[in-house]
């Protein structure tokens, strides 16, 4: 692993957003852009499911929000891959770097359970919001603000 | 609105959140020793000129420093270009020692060829 993570570093991907004067501050602004438009968004929905602005449609506000998260995690997951690539062997060493990676994990894993399960009938919830979809909404908020959290910190471990 | 089950989670995590920002700033200006800033004078062996940070190697005080700059654009937009850098200048840094490493430190000025250059 350390062999193919340094490779990666060593290769042209690495070099150019290394020496390039605006690759990296702009491929950083970018991923700030990405995780804005996914995080936003998404805790608007997750206090949403926990009970605030019930007048608002889940079914409706998901509509709205969901494209727009899932275009700013891909924008962010994009520019990510290039800002690691800059210093691909020391990043994924750092243990914020690490944290982030498993919150993020658990982020998408949490979103998977949640739509394989009660969001398949958001339609018919009413206005009642099921447990389930609360718990997934909290630990939502847990995971996504802490890999956010984990990220800032990769500079300061 | 929240129950406790609901709210004892986003009480860890903002709990964890603070702690691990006051637990260790290795990397960050947080991470170098201000009250032991220095002045080193002497050549330049090698340096990177390149993201996330800029880097010289200069001999002095006896030993190899390695000395953390600023990433590339900043350096251009203060003055500093890659050619003034190369092996064998002399510069007088600034700088203050990382409190984990004691042959690292962050620049917070370098003066080359009679002009300054703020790095912060």
């Amino acid at each position: 692993m350390g062999g193919f993570l340094l490779a990666w570093q060593e290769g042209p991907l690495g070099l150019a957003m290394r020496t390039s004067p605006l690759a990296y501050p702009v491929a950083e602004t970018l991923h700030i852009i990405g995780f804005t438009l996914l995080i936003g968004p998404i805790v608007a929905l997750d206090l949403r499911l926990l009970g605030f602005g019930r007048t608002l449609p889940v079914a409706a506000l998901a509509r709205l929000v969901l494209p727009v998260a899932i275009g700013g995690f891909a924008l962010a997951v994009c520019m990510g891959l290039l800002l690691f690539s800059a210093d691909a062997a020391h990043v994924a060493i750092n243990p914020s770097f690490r944290i982030k990676l498993v919150l993020i994990g658990l982020a998408l894993l949490n979103v998977a359970l949640l739509h394989l399960g009660v969001w398949r009938d958001v339609a018919t919830w009413h206005g009642v919001v099921p447990a389930r979809a609360r718990i997934a909404a909290v630990l939502s908020l847990v995971f996504w603000l802490g890999a956010l959290t984990a990220g800032r910190l990769i500079a300061y471990f | 609105m929240l129950t406790r089950r609901q709210l004892f989670p986003l009480a860890g995590m903002a709990g964890i959140a603070l702690a691990s920002g006051a637990a260790v700033a290795h990397h960050g200006w947080g991470g170098y020793d201000t009250a032991k800033a220095f002045t080193l004078t002497g050549p330049i062996i090698r340096s990177a000129y390149e993201n996330p940070h800029g880097e010289a190697l200069v001999q002095g005080d006896g030993k190899i420093w390695r000395l953390t700059l600023a990433p590339p654009f900043r350096l251009q937009n203060r003055g500093l270009s890659v050619e003034m850098l190369q092996p064998g200048t002399v510069g007088t840094f600034f700088a203050y020692p990382n409190k984990q490493d004691a042959d690292e430190a962050r620049v917070e000025r370098v003066t080359i060829g009679g002009k300054t250059y703020e790095l912060r």
